[in-house]
């Protein structure tokens, strides 16, 4: 399903629950979601205009919806994607293994898109290390492993800076956008681990 | 005993002019099952097209008493069964229906502890449960009226009611069968004291099989639910005459605890608690009275007429004890019945002596023993002056009759009950027998006063509700300060605002005014 | 894809003389309403052709029609819409090979859980339960279904043990509540109310949360997952939808709509709706079946394809999709759903958006096709554009700022509220809520009131015509004719000869106001 629109299309998998709409919301709408979590129901559909230097191309993103009923679907929303980001959160390992299986998914079936494999909520572990329940280091040998398709980030679901930086970063990355100010940026953040630094130049990490 | 001739004629009289009006009543009687019988027929359009439908009234499956502490642990639930109808039930199958009974009760208790199932409603039947005594529960199955066809194919198909039975109305027959239990055994708990679970097993078989089969499950109706009494009505001077005769009786024998009077079916004096005379009331008008009214009915020289030789100067005769005094081979025996008392219950002997339409009941602690003297002095004391009183109210009755004009079929029938003191009045119930309750209205109309009853209980508050049948018949209830009124009105064309006038009018002329909402 | 929707399982809902919508002469409109109006010339009639797979007033929950479909074994492929995915048959178990450790289920984004041996969980004035036939949780109301594993193992052991002996478990009634029990295999529901509800109107209402755990999966997904894996845990693939259901549920105790089998219409003038839906019918694509707009939980206007009915079951469930999430404010949703009335056994995809960010507005399309969002998001676009051509979006902004009209505009000062529904059209009115009946409380206690007397006048052997209950805080009527139900809540000091009174003048106001009421010309592509 490729919209005529749409220039470039992203698609945002992972398990329910983990902050796929969150990140679009922010990135989109610069809003923060408030209230009751509620969960995607099929798929949403926003089309994002940027300006890309001289030009404004428009990103068209399918926020889907994490549910297991809505998994024979998805196929549709990531055929032809230029860019996917498999979103697990940091506090559910359970998660980590869905994102697991949407790499594999992807690298089956679309061997041009892009894989960003994202680690969300990374706040609430900052306030409690026990919390963390997908280890830093195997989320990093499992990249390593797929390193050539694969990006790997860390968000902080509620840190209004550096997550909506990251959004940015990502969206932006998709878009061929020269990075390199803001990979510095959240790079600073890093605490000493320079994942750019790794043998693949597509694997990113933004965490705190 | 003072008796002139002038009197012995009248009462001459009476008696075959009673005994006229008892005949009549009989062929009204039949003649009212003829129509209700042609007007099923007449409500079934189906039957026209299919005539191989057939339709089954709500009939009895299992009615069965058990105590869940008798048989806890497991290959013993066969203990926990006290009684169970109908006995040839394969054991296993017994111990399955006790099983899910338990089952449904305690899984209630999930959501209210304290109320647990009263009723299991399945595409088949519903099972009533009533617990009257800690750990005992009483469980009556009743399966849904139903119709059977033969379909094309000639196969019979079945097809259940499930929306027929009210609730309301046999969980009020499940309560009266342990109240009736009850009034002649004592409590469950009783026997238990007195001799174990196997006095208890047997006073059960003994007392349940035959009352089971006097159960007419496919006429119960409102009436039931209310259990209520009906008051003879009587003018203050005859109601005197009553009272000072009781008295009298009560004076000369002092043995007798307690006394009730009776006229017609109906009450006019009662000395026990409002709830042993309603269950005694029942027992009276359901089945002790119609049983002995089919001798009273047959001609005086009929074989059937007991012997009454002798007994010249009245018509008294006692309806329990011995059938004749004259018998040298008589036993004195009469029925016990447990009534509540300060410490719980007392037993007692159960007089019932008839004079034409007057019964009176003389209670008698069962301590005493009864004997041929103490029945001859009753009989010879209360059949002349019974049978006096008896005239009296029946002409006071007809002259009041006669002073409210003539009878005409009027353009409503009504149920009323209070629930103070009990006191039921019908016009649409013709005659209760032992056998069916006949009313006059159609079974669906008796069913919409059953829902319109239910809605009542809901809120403790004054209500009234009306509604109009897809038959055009209007029904109106009215709730107020514990008592309820039926009125079912015959008037096709009329508005709710002539309905109400309608009704308004029946409660000033029978009822006072007792019901005050517009 | 768009043919398939002529399917055979429809058949059932139109063949049916009696369900098909009854064709109106304009003339036999009566300007003055009498009781002995024909069905189809009550105020609120449509005039061509009904909108909704007519309904009787009390659905039949036996009539059901899918009772033969679920053995089908042709698979969702055979049916209308798409079966989900590329795959053959729509998998319930895609994760493979860690599937063994997959953990229990998520509970889901809902609030604190609570005790369910406390006074307050059994107090609750109505419970729902659903599980599967191996007596596993998939939901409950209130509580976690971890914790209420055991009650649910009761459950299904009492339907199985009363089914053992050929026979059917229907209801509990005790001293002031009542468990009801559904089998809609391979699916067992099980509501506990203290409501006055009848046995009936509860089954209807555990009917809606089968029905709306149908319209996620197919029943075809259904009975194939639990037909491969009999104790399959559904709270897997329901996640997340636990809140749709506890709205519906909340639906139930408010929405007069969902007891009456109706919709309540956008009051809105007729020249402003002709517009809505001309405009709206213009804007048409090969795949779609129904475009629908709603304003809260209201309809604007409703085209259909011809010859395709939607239920109003189907219609409660979209309007519940939309009114218990805020994804579709996201972006342009698009999501398949079965419409379980229509056919149990494909999906629909439905194109969901807000006309605007902060409206109420809500344009929900239903097509056959999956691949067809594009379509319908054009379909939209040329919507809106031909909207504001015509100047109509102002109006129909302006009729959303005041979304029902109190009942004192009727003129009847004992009147304190009315449900009145038209039956050929399935829609009906209601004013808003007044004082004292305001708060959630009240406002479930007068519906309370209203579903009491719904079920006194449709009991299934004992149907009335009407009713008219007296009681201390209130006075309530009910009239059922061939062509309405008006049921009607006076003040407690109203009189008898006052509401006979009333009914005349409503009904006099109802046929005045029906061309802004009521879609008086449903349209169709």
């Amino acid at each position: 399903m490729s919209g005529q629109r749409v220039d470039a299309k992203v698609v945002m998998l992972g398990k329910e629950c983990v902050g796929k709409t969150s990140l679009v919301e922010r990135y989109v709408h610069n809003r923060f979601l408030i209230g009751p979590y509620q969960n995607t129901i099929g798929a949403a559909f926003v089309a994002k205009p940027i300006q890309v230097e001289d030009k404004v191309i428009t990103l068209g993103i399918w926020d889907t919806a994490g549910s297991e009923r809505y998994e024979a679907m998805s196929r549709m929303y990531y055929r032809g994607a230029k860019a996917a980001i498999v979103c697990y959160d940091l506090t559910d390992c359970w998660s980590f293994a869905r994102a697991k299986f949407w790499v594999t998914e992807l690298q089956k079936s679309e061997e041009q898109c892009r894989i960003y494999l994202c680690g969300t909520k990374g706040d609430l572990i900052e306030g409690n290390r026990s919390l963390r329940k997908v280890d830093y280091h195997d989320a990093q040998d499992y990249a390593d492993e797929y390193c050539s398709h694969l990006h790997f980030l860390l968000l902080s679901d509620s840190d209004n800076n550096i997550s909506e930086n990251v959004c940015i970063c990502i969206f932006k990355k998709i878009s061929h956008i020269q990075y390199s100010i803001l990979l510095a940026h959240c790079a600073a953040k890093e605490k000493g681990v320079d994942l750019a630094q790794k043998k693949s130049s597509y694997f990113y990490c933004c965490h705190h | 005993m003072i008796c002139n001739l002038k009197s012995t004629a009248r009462f001459a009289y009476v008696i075959r002019g009673g005994r006229e009006t008892r005949h009549a009543r009989a062929d009204y009687h039949k003649e009212a099952v003829q129509r209700k019988i042609t007007l099923m027929l007449m409500i079934s359009p189906r039957m026209a097209t299919a005539i191989q439908e057939k339709q089954y009234a709500p009939t009895l499956l299992n009615f069965f008493v058990y105590n869940p502490k008798f048989g806890p642990r497991e290959g013993e639930e066969e203990k926990k069964i006290l009684f169970y109808h109908p006995n040839e039930v394969e054991k296993n199958e017994k111990i399955r229906n006790v099983g899910l009974c338990e089952a449904i009760v305690q899984f209630t208790r999930t959501f209210c502890p304290t109320k647990p199932a009263k009723s299991l409603h399945t595409q088949k039947n519903r099972q009533f449960f009533f617990e009257p005594e800690e750990n005992f529960w009483m469980v009556m199955v009743v399966r849904n009226p139903m119709t059977e066809k033969t379909n094309r194919e000639g196969k019979p198909t079945v097809e259940y009611h499930e929306e027929e039975i009210i609730d309301t109305v046999y969980g009020a027959v499940l309560q009266q069968c342990y109240n009736m239990y009850k009034l002649f055994n004592g409590t469950f708990s009783r026997a238990m004291e007195a001799g174990g679970v196997e006095l208890l097993k047997q006073k059960l078989e003994t007392f349940f099989y035959r009352y089971l089969q006097t159960l007419h499950l496919q006429s119960c109706d409102l009436l039931d639910v209310f259990g209520g009494i009906s008051f003879f009505p009587l003018d203050k001077m005859t109601y005197l005459k009553i009272q000072s005769f009781v008295n009298q009786v009560e004076e000369n024998h002092s043995l007798i605890k307690y006394t009730a009077f009776l006229y017609n079916d109906q009450l006019i004096w009662s000395g026990l608690e409002q709830d042993d005379m309603r269950i005694l009331y029942k027992y009276l008008t359901t089945s002790l009275f119609p049983r002995h009214l089919e001798p009273e009915l047959a001609g005086r020289d009929s074989p059937m007429r007991p012997e009454m030789a002798g007994n010249l100067l009245h018509y008294g005769r006692f309806l329990t004890g011995p059938p004749n005094l004259k018998d040298p081979e008589a036993k004195f025996r009469f029925p016990k019945i447990f009534v509540t008392a300060e410490d719980g219950y007392e037993e007692l002997h159960l007089i019932v002596y008839k004079a034409m339409s007057a019964a009176v009941c003389f209670m008698i602690s069962a301590s005493v023993e009864l004997t041929r003297e103490f029945c001859e002095q009753l009989d010879s004391l209360v059949g002349p002056q019974l049978t006096l009183l008896a005239s009296d109210i029946c002409e006071q009755y007809n002259v009041n009759r006669r002073i409210s004009g003539p009878e005409k079929e009027p353009q409503f029938k009504f149920i009323y009950f209070n629930h103070m003191n009990l006191a039921e009045k019908s016009t649409i119930h013709m005659r209760k027998t032992a056998s069916v309750s006949l009313t006059s209205v159609h079974p669906d109309l008796m069913k919409i006063l059953g829902d319109i009853n239910c809605d009542f209980s809901r809120v403790d508050e004054d209500e009234e509700i009306i509604v109009k049948a897809m038959t055009d018949y209007w029904v109106v209830g009215k709730k107020s300060d514990q008592r309820e009124l039926y009125v079912i009105l015959n008037q096709k064309n009329a508005n709710l605002i002539e309905v109400n006038e309608e009704v308004k009018r029946l409660c000033a002329t029978q009822f006072n005014n007792i019901f005050f909402l517009d | 894809m768009a043919a398939d929707v002529h399917n055979k399982k429809v058949a059932w809902e139109t063949q049916n003389g009696s369900l098909a919508p009854v064709g109106k002469l304009r003339a036999e409109r009566s300007d003055s309403p009498t009781p002995g109006l024909v069905e189809g010339t009550e105020p609120g009639a449509g005039q061509d052709d009904a909108m909704f797979v007519h309904t009787r007033s009390f659905e039949d929950l036996t009539a059901d029609g899918e009772e033969g479909e679920d053995t089908d074994p042709s698979g969702p492929a055979s049916g209308l819409g798409t079966p989900l995915g590329d795959r053959e048959q729509p998998e319930a178990e895609p994760v493979g090979p860690e599937e063994e450790q997959a953990p229990e289920a998520p509970a889901g984004g809902r609030a604190e859980e609570e005790d369910v041996t406390s006074e307050a969980w059994r107090g609750r004035r109505k419970h729902v339960f659903v599980l599967s036939e191996a007596g596993k949780p998939i939901y409950s109301r209130y509580g976690t279904e971890e914790a209420l594993s055991s009650t649910m193992g009761v459950m299904m052991a009492l339907v199985s043990f009363v089914e053992a002996g050929k026979n059917v478990i229907r209801s509990i009634h005790a001293d002031g509540y009542k468990v009801v029990f559904l089998r809609k295999s391979p699916l067992v529901l099980v509501g506990v109310a203290h409501t006055r509800q009848s046995e009936r109107e509860l089954t209807r209402e555990l009917l809606y949360i089968y029905y709306q755990i149908v319209s996620l999966l197919t029943l075809t997904q259904l009975n194939h997952i639990f037909q491969r894996k009999q104790n399959y845990d559904l709270r897997r693939l329901l996640a997340g939808s636990e809140h749709l259901t506890d709205n519906l549920l909340k639906l139930l105790d408010r929405d007069p709509g969902l007891l009456l089998c109706a919709v309540s219409c956008l009051p809105l003038p007729s020249s402003t709706r002709d517009v809505i839906s001309s405009s709206l019918q213009a804007a048409k694509s090969k795949s779609l079946v129904f475009s629908i707009l709603l304003a809260g939980n209201q309809l604007v206007t409703l085209v259909r394809k011809k010859d395709q009915y939607l239920h109003h079951m189907d219609l409660h469930l979209l309007f519940n999709l939309v009114g218990s999430s805020s994804s579709f404010r996201e972006g342009e949703g698009w999501t398949p759903i079965c419409l379980p009335k229509f056919n149990t056994a494909g999906f629909f995809h439905a194109h969901i958006s807000y006309l605007e960010p902060a409206s109420d507005l809500c344009l929900i399309l239903v097509s056959t096709d999956r691949e067809d969002f594009f379509n319908l998001s054009d379909c939209k676009q040329r919507f809106l554009e031909r909207l504001r051509r015509r100047s109509a979006y102002p109006a129909l902004q302006e009729a959303t700022r005041s979304p029902s009209y109190p009942v004192s505009q009727v003129g009847i000062p004992e009147l304190r509220h009315f449900v009145y529904k038209s039956k050929s059209s399935g829609l009906y009115t209601s004013p808003e809520l007044p004082a004292p009946y305001q708060t959630e409380e009240e406002q479930e206690r007068l519906m309370g009131l209203y579903q009491y007397l719904h079920s006194r006048v449709h009991h299934t052997t004992r149907p009335l015509r009407s009713i008219y209950h007296c009681g201390e805080r209130e006075n309530l009527l009910a009239w059922v004719t061939s062509g309405f139900e008006l049921y009607l809540c006076f003040s407690p000091l109203g009189t008898k000869a006052q509401a006979v009174m009333a009914i005349n003048k409503l009904l006099k106001w109802i046929r005045k106001e029906e061309d802004r009421l009521f879609i008086l010309s449903p349209q169709t592509y």
